[in-house]
């Protein structure tokens, strides 16, 4: 029943007697009634399609040789009509294992097989689509990663099928750099069951890389799960190359236009409108603003002069290049200048021009400099004309090029008896300074075109048609050379200085005279540059002691005192003219007096200075003599006038102090005798005998101080002030106890001084007595005692912080005789005064600055007349 | 005018004087001369000019008590003649009463004597000693 269901009928073959039995159902497959059988192998074999045969009987001789099963597909021809069947079978054998006879199963395979030729059919038909189009064709089952290939694999790539292998062997062919993507992009493919539609470099067998683009599709089963994929890879490379090809080329050309100094342009002719431009027309137009205008652009910025020359275009060849130089006028009104180069772009079928492509440049700036250039030469020439120094320009070969009216007046020739070649035209009788000829090749111009070096200060002499005397030149000649270092001229100037000439010969004259004349004068007379003797007469040598070869090349300061050096210097330097004194020192060091007088002259073409030294030394001893003189009267006068300031301060003293006791005892006297009670008497004899001591008093201070003042030359001894100052101190030293004084002394700056003994202690005790009479109740005293030496003097400084005075006040009374300040009742008002006395007579001065109730410092300098005035006094008069 | 300036002598009749000097002497005798010449009573005696520059300031307003002659010495310890008359030319627009200075000095240096003659507040220069008649002649000069 089964094998009914599924239409499969039985056989049976034995092999002995060659019978072969078939069920019903084997006759309606083979579509033959059962009388059209005759149930023999041969009437099967029969059946059988010719094409089918041979591979038949092979399987059956297989099967019975090898005992295995038999099973084969073939085609049956009946009555005309093909069939398709399938046969199985299997072997039986007998007791000796000899195969006896075949018994199977046979069914009607011919719809089945109609369908699966009709798909392999399909297949065909699309690998030769997929080779016409030169793609590779998979299929790719994802549960074993093994991938089914065909198509024109050998052609496109190169391999076999066998070598491209599974979806592993696929990813490691892709390029490394596209490898990821492209696995991504399957990933995500296969997730979504989406096209697959990438490209990506796929290795050749030969190594080469090509571009695939790779189309898939998946297949999903009934859970939507993808367990398949087919699709196709397509090598692209050559649209990729092209497409790269296309960017480059792009890329460059933009890049060019970029790059590019000037406009591009494709011009087309017979519409005579740009079609193409780099957009770099540096006219100030906008595009649109062109494009506005369209063919009366051109027009419009062209200038109409420059237009009329533009190239008419026809049938030129491509290589046709036209170059032309034109003006556009800016936007802004300027004209500019351009310079462009065009040829064929595009010609039509009959072979004319239709469209040309240009370059153009700007060549404003350029052409400015080049006309500015040619200005400045121009103007560069009319000047060279109008100079009034003479200017040739010669060509490198020495030909005549430019000759100015000056250079022909000097030279005396006219232009055409100067233009030919140098060497045939040489008329000149050129001679040297001292009137030899002057060689030919040493002629500026050929000696600039021999050397290539400027040839300056030359100078001869040529006769002069129009000139009695020979006119004398200064020539210098110049080349001048092109930015290759070629020689392309020469410039050579001409200066006459015939009277320049003149003037020298005239000025050595005068220097011969000039030397002629010091050499006679009796002073000395010295010719130095910058000091440096040039030239001097034996005047010179007679007041230096040097020998005039000596003088010659010696630094003339060298002549002068070191002191007095730089005042000279300066003088030198500023050019002073006028005489001034200062001391000069011989060869053998001996210093005498100088008055120099210098004067700047021309001298040898340069500007000198001629100095006069004049020995002054008996007039500056007279000078000297008047001055010491007059140093010495002013130090007598200033002695005479303090001598009579202490004469009237001693008249004071008598009118003030004598007279007035005496005046006192006058009167008393005359009180007396009219004194009528003898109390009175007593009283007016009491005041009598008061007067008389102090006339008598005052009389022996004022001896004292007469004595003083004679007594000039008292004997002096080198006296120590410590030793002098203690015994003052011990003196008093019971004031210094009941006043509780510190009295402190340092005497080690200046410890001792020569002067007269008696005076130093009377100084010593006055200063000190006086210090500590006027305290300040309930200041303890502090005296200080000190010498030292201030500008070479010696100063005995007294410093106590007493009572003080008011100097503003009292300051004029404090020296004089009998003035006390203070309502003291030891105030006797002599020992400041006395001690005055004794410091000047000994030519010194005492000072005091105070303040009340802060104390008093008295100074005394002991030596301040006694070197200047004093001592030399004194000399005047020995 | 003369009939106002004896009335006012009549008022002066014993006019206040002051001697300032340090002399003794000179104090003395001046006011013994000066009292028995019947001239006047009233005598300021003061040893130095600090002591009459005292008394004049305090004085001041009290023409009273304001000396109407000064004889003043030159030579004196602490404030001199010299330094009195300088003090004194400030003092004196505050005093209440004019006051005639004569310098009496025993000095007869010409110097001195120049420069009292300059000085304005100075009457006087008179050369020590002083006679009698003198002082009658000095007090009696005003009147």
């Amino acid at each position: 029943m089964a094998l009914d269901a599924a239409s499969m009928g039985i056989w049976e073959w034995t092999f002995k007697s060659n019978e072969v039995v078939w069920s019903d159902k084997v006759f309606k497959i083979f579509h033959l009634s059962p009388h059209e059988f005759d149930g023999t192998f041969d009437a099967y074999n029969s059946l059988i399609h010719p094409d089918d045969h041979q591979r038949v009987i092979q399987t059956i001789n297989e099967s019975i040789e090898t005992g295995k099963k038999y099973f084969v597909q073939h085609r049956i021809l009946v009555h005309g009509v093909v069939y398709w069947i399938e046969a199985v079978g299997e072997m039986i054998t007998g007791r000796s294992k000899k195969p006896i006879k075949m018994m199977g199963t046979v069914q009607d395979i011919t719809e089945l097989k109609r369908l699966d030729l009709e798909r392999e059919d399909w297949k065909i038909r699309y690998e030769l689509l997929a080779a016409s189009s030169g793609q590779v064709i998979y299929d790719y089952t994802l549960e074993t990663g093994n991938i089914l290939w065909s198509g024109i694999i050998r052609e496109v790539l190169g391999y076999e099928t066998s070598e491209l292998g599974d979806i592993k062997t696929w990813g490691e062919l892709i390029h490394p750099e596209d490898r990821e993507h492209a696995y991504a992009e399957l990933e995500k493919a296969e997730k979504s069951i989406s096209a697959y539609d990438v490209i990506y470099r796929f290795r050749k067998k030969t190594g080469d890389y090509v571009y695939m683009h790779d189309k898939g599709f998946f297949l999903a089963n009934v859970r939507n799960q993808p367990y398949r994929m087919l699709g196709s890879m397509q090598d692209i490379s050559d649209r990729i190359k092209a497409e790269q090809e296309i960017w480059r080329g792009s890329q460059f050309r933009k890049s060019i236009e970029a790059t590019m100094p000037g406009v591009l342009f494709v011009y087309d002719v017979k519409n005579k409108r740009n079609i193409y431009s780099n957009g770099r027309l540096p006219l100030g137009y906008s595009h649109e603003e062109i494009n506005a205008l369209g063919t009366a652009f051109i027009p419009t910025v062209v200038h109409p002069d420059d237009l009329a020359k533009f190239p008419v275009w026809s049938n030129e060849n491509f290589e046709t290049v036209y170059h032309l130089e034109y003006r556009m006028r800016h936007r802004n009104g300027n004209w500019l200048w351009f310079t462009a180069r065009t040829k064929p772009f595009e010609k039509d079928k009959d072979g004319n021009v239709t469209q040309i492509i240009g370059i153009a440049t700007d060549i404003t700036e350029q052409r400015n400099t080049v006309e500015s250039l040619r200005e400045s030469e121009k103007r560069f020439r009319n000047l060279v004309q109008d100079l009034s120094v003479g200017v040739i320009i010669y060509s490198p070969t020495g030909e005549l090029r430019l000759c100015n009216k000056s250079a022909l007046e000097l030279l005396g020739r006219s232009e055409e008896q100067l233009t030919g070649d140098p060497k045939t035209i040489t008329p000149l009788a050129v001679v040297n300074e001292d009137g030899s000829d002057f060689p030919i090749d040493k002629l500026p111009v050929p000696l600039v075109i021999r050397t290539q070096k400027p040839v300056r200060g030359v100078v001869f002499g040529i006769s002069h048609p129009q000139k009695v005397d020979r006119a004398w030149l200064l020539v210098n000649a110049h080349p001048i050379f092109n930015d290759r270092q070629e020689l392309i001229e020469i410039i050579c100037t001409i200066i006459d200085i015939s009277e320049r000439r003149r003037i020298e010969i005239e000025l050595k004259e005068s220097e011969l005279r000039f030397r002629t004349l010091q050499r006679a004068s009796f002073g000395g007379i010295g010719l130095h540059d910058h000091g440096v003797i040039v030239d001097c007469n034996q005047g010179l040598c007679d007041i230096t002691g040097y020998p005039m070869n000596e003088l010659v090349g010696k630094n003339g300061v060298d002549l002068i005192a070191p002191e007095y050096q730089s005042q000279v210097i300066t003088h030198i330097k500023s050019g002073y003219s006028l005489p001034y004194d200062v001391e000069g020192i011989r060869k053998d060091g001996t210093r005498y007096f100088l008055e120099i007088h210098g004067k700047e002259i021309p001298y040898h073409g340069r500007t000198i200075r001629v100095t006069e030294f004049r020995d002054i030394s008996s007039r500056k001893v007279a000078e000297e003599k008047i001055v010491e003189q007059n140093t010495r009267l002013l130090a007598i006068t200033e002695d005479f006038k303090r001598k009579n300031e202490q004469l009237e301060e001693f008249a004071q003293i008598v009118s003030h102090n004598l007279r007035s006791p005496v005046g006192n005892i006058l009167t008393l006297l005359n009180f007396f005798e009219s004194a009528e009670t003898s109390e009175e008497k007593s009283e007016y004899l009491a005041l009598l005998k008061e007067a008389g001591t102090t006339t008598l008093n005052t009389l022996s201070d004022l001896t004292e101080i007469l004595r003083i003042k004679q007594d000039r030359n008292i004997e002096k001894q080198t006296l120590e002030f410590k030793i002098i100052f203690n015994h003052a101190r011990a003196m008093l030293n019971a004031k210094i106890v009941e006043t509780g004084a510190e009295v402190t002394a340092n005497f080690e700056e200046a410890p001792t001084l020569h002067y007269p003994g008696i005076y130093l202690e009377s100084i010593f005790l006055n200063l000190l007595s006086n210090a500590l009479k006027y305290v300040r109740t309930g200041v303890r005293p502090v005296i200080q005692f000190k010498t030292y030496l201030y500008n070479n003097q010696l100063i005995l400084e007294a410093s106590d912080n007493g009572l003080g005075i008011n100097l503003e006040r009292y300051g004029h009374q404090v020296f004089k005789l009998r003035k006390t300040f203070h309502r003291h009742p030891e105030s006797r008002g002599i020992g400041l005064f006395m001690i005055k006395n004794q410091i000047e007579a000994m030519g010194g001065e005492i000072s005091l600055t105070s303040k009340e109730n802060i104390g008093t410092t008295f100074f005394v300098n002991f030596n301040k007349y006694l070197h200047d005035n004093h001592e030399k006094s004194n000399h005047s008069l020995n | 005018m003369l009939t106002l300036i004896s009335i006012f002598m009549t008022i002066m009749k014993n006019p206040i004087i002051a001697l300032i000097d340090d002399d003794k002497v000179f104090q003395l005798t001046a006011s013994r001369t000066i009292k028995a010449s019947q001239l006047s009573d009233q005598i300021l005696q003061f040893d130095n000019g600090e002591e009459a520059l005292h008394f004049l300031r305090d004085n001041a307003a009290n023409a009273a008590n304001l000396p109407d002659y000064i004889f003043l010495d030159i030579n004196m310890p602490f404030v001199d003649g010299w330094m009195f008359l300088d003090d004194y030319d400030h003092l004196k627009t505050n005093l209440t009463k004019p006051i005639l200075i004569y310098m009496v000095s025993s000095s007869i240096d010409p110097r001195d004597m120049e420069r009292a003659r300059k000085n304005s507040n100075v009457n006087e220069y008179i050369i020590k000693p002083v006679s009698r008649d003198k002082f009658i002649e000095l007090l009696n000069k005003a009147a």
